[in-house]
């Protein structure tokens, strides 16, 4: 009897921890009611509640399919498709920004898209799919551009920031937050620095006049936020009044009643944008492409990008006159974004940050 | 006669296979994982941080060569240390008055007060900290309002606030093996030091102490173990630029992508804090057979 017991609880055990291995790679699919299921990452708060009322609610709707959401951020998902190594992949289509797009196509966890089979393709902004081009093959659908600038704090600071050097500025000095160069506006920010005089991250030289101007923050920062959150308690509780951040969180700010006002620098903001891959491995590819219908339609981009307060990458969108007056959008403005290097900066971001360390520690 | 050890060899083997669901648990989500981490600590990466097939030392060689790292291991050691004497002094007066307190209402309460901190999100109680020592917190305000201070200071990205804040989530592990040691003390021993002519603070320092010091062992190890790898404290109270092993780890997953040496950089970390943790447990156990001969 005892002995069954034992082996009884030993069965469970096992039973329990094979379920739990089975967990991120199983197989979501099997068929819905209609149309089967689809797995679909999205970046984790506000940006998953407007996904799903934009793209999620009325492809459900109309073609019956279900959509399983997954929240989180690239790293988690470059991880588990690495571990899938392009087998079973836990997820269908995947949302990455380009330093996490970089690794993802190099390692094959990817695929090349049919681009035949992407509706409205035609009419997605040419600077947006060039950037998800690798030798010629397009990768990523892309969805959303935002741009790094300079936000600041309407009711603190006397004169608004214009230009990527007013940061130096006295008026701002020990009231600067500062992200950290493995925070995305962190490395935005100093690619900007180094890109913004003509300069090249590829460039020793470059590199080291950006971090000798740096070096002028020194004893002006009053925080170092490595986070959306911590830049945005930073601002709201006064520690910081200027930051380097994206144009689409700091308005959203502004309209949440923030006393937040937003620059695109004079000589350049910094480009980012938001990309859908299709893992390799997956067995859902006809209804992954179905699904990207939605997320490059217009009238549901519309929706997205007027929440988020990130243009899309469908030129036709009719854009609201509010979003109209606050936000830079066009192919003309993002032809003169810059656009950090992450060949260059990804493989030099742990030697720059540590010297970034030593003049901030 | 011979039925005995025939019963005992049943007892002892029934004792065992209680323990397999146990290790089975262990084996298949902590050793094994743990197996594949080593093994990817000893992968070599391409151009884009993505291991490839076959062995290499070079992480540990990265980790234990490049500043980025090994500043951050010497940094982590040092807070880790300080951390953890921090919470062995804080917690002696805390878990005292525990366990002097006979049981009852206000006992309890203490209690609840001791352990609250654990009961709450290591994120909420470090986002606490933020608040307390923000531009326009309560400490600042204070500061400025008494006049010790001219505009408030930035307390938030200092080495102290990371001391302070990581002192504070774990400091209920100090005391609760601590309250546990006090409690279990021989009143007669205390007494009978007193009668003899001791006073308190002697009493404390030649009878309480030695005779506590497992339960303070005990808490040392665990904050100090703890302390090696903690991470969301540090970053949220001080930003990104502590240099600590644990944020370190996690630059490297998430901004970089380069899992081997995070992994690598994970098993130095392992490796420090056993053979601390061991260290601190043999010294303990030399003192203890001098002790008692």
């Amino acid at each position: 009897m005892g002995r069954r017991s034992a082996l009884a609880a030993i069965g469970t055990v096992a039973l329990l921890a094979a379920t739990a291995c089975g967990v991120d790679t199983a197989d979501t699919g099997g068929s819905g009611k209609g149309g089967g299921e689809l797995t679909v990452t999205v970046f984790s708060g506000p940006w998953q509640d407007l996904f799903e009322k934009s793209f999620v609610e009325p492809f459900e709707k109309e073609t019956g399919a279900k959509v399983n959401l997954v929240p989180g951020a690239n790293a988690e998902w470059l991880t588990k498709l690495r571990a899938a190594g392009g087998k079973n992949p836990p997820f269908d289509l995947v949302v990455l920004t380009p330093d996490a797009a970089r690794p993802a196509v190099a390692g094959k966890l990817v695929k090349p898209l049919d681009t035949a089979k992407v509706s409205h393709w035609a009419d997605l902004d040419p600077v947006q799919i060039e950037k998800n081009t690798v030798s010629g093959s397009s990768y990523g659908v892309p969805l959303t551009i935002g741009s790094t600038g300079l936000l600041y704090r309407t009711d603190k600071v006397g004169k608004a920031p214009a230009d990527w050097q007013d940061i130096f500025s006295k008026e701002y000095c020990g009231h600067v937050a500062l992200p950290p160069l493995t925070y995305n506006p962190g490395l935005e920010f100093f690619s900007a620095l180094v890109t913004g005089q003509g300069g090249r991250l590829s460039n020793p030289a470059d590199v080291d006049r950006a971090f000798n101007q740096l070096k002028r923050l020194k004893g002006c920062v009053s925080s170092y936020p490595a986070n959306a959150t911590a830049v945005q308690s930073a601002i709201q509780n006064g520690e910081s009044w200027v930051v380097p951040y994206w144009d689409g969180r700091a308005i959203a700010m502004a309209q949440a009643g923030g006393k937040i006002g937003f620059t695109y620098p004079r000589s350049g903001a910094v480009g980012a944008l938001s990309s859908y891959f299709v893992a390799s491995g997956s067995a859902k590819s006809d209804l992954a492409y179905k699904f990207l219908g939605y997320i490059t339609d217009p009238a549901h981009q519309k929706v997205f990008a007027e929440g988020n307060w990130y243009a899309g990458s469908n030129t036709r969108i009719d854009y609201s006159p509010a979003f109209k007056a606050k936000i830079k959008y066009g192919t003309d403005v993002y032809r003169k974004f810059n656009w950090v290097d992450y060949n260059v900066a990804t493989p030099k971001l742990n030697e720059w940050q540590q010297r970034w360390n030593e003049i901030f520690r | 006669m011979a039925h005995i050890p025939t019963a005992g060899r049943r007892a002892r083997w029934r004792g065992a296979v209680y323990t397999v669901p146990l290790l089975v648990f262990l084996l298949a989500l902590f050793v094994a994982p743990l197996v594949r981490l080593l093994q990817l600590s000893l992968r070599p990466v391409d151009g884009n941080n993505a291991a490839l097939p076959g062995y290499t030392g070079h992480q540990y060689v990265r980790v234990l060569t490049e500043p980025f790292f090994y500043e951050a291991l010497v940094r982590t050691i040092v807070t880790a240390a300080l951390v953890t004497v921090l919470c062995v002094v804080l917690a002696y007066p805390a878990a005292y008055a525990l366990a002097r307190r006979r049981p009852g209402l206000v006992r309890t309460l203490l209690f609840v007060v001791v352990l609250s901190p654990l009961l709450t999100s290591v994120v909420v109680r470090s986002y606490g900290w933020v608040v307390l020592l923000g531009a326009n917190g309560p400490v600042n305000r204070t500061l400025v309002g008494i006049g010790v201070l001219d505009q408030p200071a930035h307390l938030l990205t200092s080495y102290s606030a990371v001391v302070v804040s990581v002192t504070h989530v774990l400091l209920p592990f100090a005391i609760v093996p601590l309250t546990t040691a006090l409690g279990g003390l021989d009143r007669d021993v205390l007494r009978a030091s007193r009668i003899l002519g001791a006073g308190p603070v002697r009493t404390f320092a030649r009878v309480t102490v030695p005779l506590s010091l497992p339960g303070a062992l005990s808490g040392a190890l665990v904050v100090f173990a703890l302390a090696m790898g903690i991470y969301i404290t540090p970053l949220l109270v001080g930003g990104a630029n502590q240099p600590l092993a644990g944020i370190r780890v996690y630059d490297q997953i998430s901004t970089v992508f380069d899992f081997p040496v995070a992994a690598a950089l994970s098993f130095v970390l392992l490796l420090i804090t056993v053979l601390c943790t061991t260290g601190l447990g043999a010294a303990f156990r030399t003192w203890e057979r001098r002790l008692h001969g």
